[in-house]
């Protein structure tokens, strides 16, 4: 009989408008939300289509663009972020929009938390829920690429003056309204699908089997695990495939929207360490040490691996696969997965690959300490765990 | 390919302690002196002092209190909530009890952002479905003392006028509540029957949630999440009706079941029900106990979403070995056969006849029910409602 108790809270007020072509009808609903002068932060502005096409729409509504930032930060810096509370205030706006990849994106939501919090000193929003709104400023974001699953969720990183990179969780964070419009993703590389597919994929199982997981946010990453099956291959193979591109930007979605409640585990708190030592793309990182920090887990996740298994290959296999066998059989088909597309896009394998040597560890290792993500990991990690990851993939 | 949109900042807070957060929570929306309202059973049962207990007095306290929600909620609640509200110059909402205190406070706090003074106002007003953000909205808080209905979380809101014979439904996003808080401090042992009556309609909101949402996948989510716990935990919750946990299991799986059905547009089911509803004074859940294996049984072969219910109904080993073929067959004979071990364990009724609904009213009932369906189905007709009733009779 059921006997342990506990508390959870789940709550994400992103209001989400998506689909092929939903563009328009998105946007008509943003003068009603109170914006009149947006702040429009994107990532560049020569032959940025998708870019140009939000604000004009955007402005057909009668909502002006009061100012246009270009933020091509990798992770958004505190001077980035001065020069654009300084530009937002000189220009009277009172909204932003962001309109660009995952980088702007989340240049936005931490611009957001720190206008609404008003805060002086910015150093200060660092941690969980260290910022309190003291005023309201809508935010809307217009992802233009795959990798969306930091769209909803209530997270961002920031690299401080001196370079360190810190994290801040906080419901301010959160979007007040999503717009996924797969017309608008832009892929300028053959590897966007699978940067996009595999930060959310990782996300997905990793929220899945979180302490911090519920029902709900369990069944959220199991749908979004069943759109990566289904639309990964196909976007990395084509990836003009708008179907698939909107499947992966669903599933990328709802691990963001899942994150503010279970939050992430061992392989998210690696990988952000291993981009942040190494300056690389995080989603290289992931696809370097994925693998690895699921077999960590497989101990304490075993249960949750073998029903996720059944969304990654489907009926027959999941059936011809001895009940025993399907925990690691899922590992293995996951890796597979990545590693297909990896070898393919002659992405790295190897943590040497992206120059982490042996003496780079200490400070790997340092860095992954000091994330939150292993506080929701399902089994406790200690340092020396970790050091053991990573000499596994060297 | 679908398009979808969603839309539901409510904050869930569930479990042991979860009234502990509602001064935090009150403080963060900057509501410091809230109006309590309440029915009788839940002052009489010591709720009402327990939500007192918990709010920290020297930033937050209540600004007044009310205790007098009838219990069937009528426009008369709605005016007193109100004048109460503006009188003691509250700041926010505390809904605690059943339905009838839901209602009204979804009901009350729409009237007091759109600055409606009497609930006459609404009588040939169209402005009940007016649709825009609140930013920094009128706080409420609804925490259920009684099985949850479905709408908590959501942005709907039936009053039914008896006196007029006048039915108001709400559906704004002025309505929706900032937080629910489910604390088992706050509950009561549930009689087996009730449970059993709640669980199964919930059951009924979360299929219907899952067939119409495929497209949505957060809805899907919710749908899949609830009709899991429903399936897995009703039996034991009623047969151990005093363990809390599985109680709290099932009412946030009734939130969660209605924040799915409720995100379906048009719905014939929830027309029928609401007319049933009326009829009989049966609650919504009551009707949709009691309606919706037929329902089901009908729309199944027609609804190729049906095939993909029976995941949830019964977990990925049994799915994966299921013929694919006839997975919607295995969904109505799964939910068929959980309808009937919970029907007979609770004894609760299984056929519209117990309601008092007679074969004569079935006329009337469907032409009710096809005016107010907006829908475009075609097969959703006069003759589909009565072929329902009398097969559900």
């Amino acid at each position: 009989m059921k006997g342990s108790r506990f508390y959870y809270e789940f709550y994400n007020p992103a209001k989400v408008e998506a689909g092929v072509g939903c563009l328009g009808q998105a946007v008509s609903k943003l003068p009603s939300m109170g914006l009149h002068n947006a702040f429009f932060v994107c990532d560049r502005l020569e032959n940025n289509e998708a870019a140009e096409r939000v604000r004009k729409e955007i402005n057909a509504t009668g909502v002006r663009t009061g100012a246009i930032y270009v933020c091509e930060d990798k992770i958004v810096r505190l001077e980035s972020l001065r020069d654009m509370r300084d530009v937002y205030r000189a220009n009277n706006c009172d909204c932003i929009v962001a309109c660009g990849s995952y980088c702007v994106v989340n240049a936005a939501k931490t611009l957001r938390m720190l206008l609404s919090g008003q805060v002086v000193r910015f150093e200060d929003a660092k941690g969980i829920n260290a910022v309190r709104k003291k005023t309201n400023l809508p935010l809307v974001v217009v992802p233009t690429d795959i990798g969306t699953s930091n769209v909803a969720s209530d997270g961002v990183t920031i690299k401080d003056d001196e370079g360190a990179v810190f994290e801040c969780r906080s419901p301010l964070c959160i979007p007040d309204y999503c717009i996924l419009d797969p017309k608008l993703v832009s892929v300028r590389v053959a590897e966007a699908p699978i940067a996009g597919a595999l930060e959310s994929f990782a996300k997905n199982i990793e929220e899945f089997v979180s302490r911090q997981a519920i029902t709900l946010t369990k069944c959220m990453n199991l749908i979004a695990i069943r759109e990566v099956r289904d639309n990964f291959m196909k976007a990395a193979d084509d990836p003009t495939d708008e179907k698939a591109v909107f499947g992966l930007q669903k599933a990328g979605l709802l691990a963001g929207i899942c994150y503010c409640g279970a939050s992430a585990g061992v392989a998210h708190a690696i990988a952000s360490a291993l981009a942040s030592v190494t300056g690389r793309e995080r989603y290289i990182c992931t696809g370097i040490i994925f693998a690895e920090c699921m077999r960590y887990n497989l101990e304490v996740a075993e249960k949750d691996y073998v029903q996720a298994y059944y969304y990654i290959v489907g009926d027959d296999k999941y059936a011809a696969t001895p009940a025993g066998e399907r925990a690691e059989a899922f590992i293995s088909a996951a890796e597979a997965m990545i590693k297909e597309k990896f070898g393919a896009n002659k992405l790295a394998t190897r943590l040497t690959d992206i120059g982490a040597d042996e003496e780079l560890l200490d400070k790997i290792v340092e860095e992954t300490m000091k994330s939150y993500a292993l506080v929701t990991n399902p089994r406790k990690v200690t340092k020396e765990d970790v050091y053991a990851i990573l000499r596994s993939v060297m | 390919m679908s398009t979808f949109s969603f839309s539901n900042d409510v904050k869930i807070l569930c479990g042991d302690h979860a009234l502990d957060n509602l001064p935090y929570e009150l403080r963060e929306c900057e509501c410091t002196r809230p109006l309590l309202i309440a029915d009788e059973r839940s002052y009489r049962l010591g709720f009402a002092k327990e939500v007192r207990h918990a709010m920290d007095n020297d930033i937050v306290s209540l600004g007044a209190t009310y205790y007098k929600i009838s219990e069937k909620v009528t426009p008369k609640d709605c005016d007193d909530v109100v004048n109460l509200y503006k009188a003691h110059g509250c700041d926010g909402i505390i809904a605690l009890g059943g339905e009838n205190v839901t209602q009204c406070a979804k009901v009350a706090k729409l009237m007091i952002v759109q600055g409606v003074g009497d609930f006459v106002y609404f009588n040939h007003k169209s402005d009940m479905d007016a649709e825009k953000l609140a930013y920094g909205g009128l706080p409420l808080f609804i925490l259920p003392t009684d099985i949850p209905c479905g709408i908590e979380a959501t942005d709907r809101a039936i009053i039914f006028d008896e006196k007029n014979n006048l039915l108001y439904n709400f559906d704004s996003v002025l309505t929706r509540a900032t937080a629910v808080i489910l604390d088992v401090r706050l509950t009561d042992i549930m009689p087996a029957k009730a449970m059993a009556t709640a669980g199964l309609g919930a059951l009924a909101m979360g299929v219907k949630g899952f067939v119409d949402n495929t497209a949505n996948p957060i809805a899907l989510a919710y749908a899949t999440g609830a009709i899991h716990t429903i399936v897995n935990e009703l039996l034991p919750a009623m047969r151990h009706n005093s363990n809390a946990d599985y109680r709290i299991d099932i009412y946030s799986s009734i939130i969660n079941a209605g924040i799915a059905y409720y995100a379906i547009d048009e719905s014939l089911l929830r027309d029928m029900t609401t007319e049933l509803s009326i009829k009989t004074n049966y609650s919504h859940l009551q009707i949709l106990s009691i309606i919706f294996p037929v329902y089901y049984k009908e729309k199944a072969n027609k609804d190729k979403a049906f095939k993909s219910v029976l995941m949830p109904l019964v977990g990925e080993e049994e799915y994966a070995l299921s013929n694919a073929r006839s997975r919607e067959i295995k969904a109505v004979d799964k939910i068929n056969a959980f309808w009937k071990s919970v029907v007979e364990l609770a004894e609760i009724p299984s056929r519209l006849q117990a309601t008092g609904v007679e074969q004569s009213d079935f006329v009337k009932l469907a032409d009710a029910v096809i005016t107010r369906y907006r829908g475009s189905d075609p097969h959703n007709n006069f003759t589909t409602i009565v072929k329902l009733l009398e097969e559900a009779f």
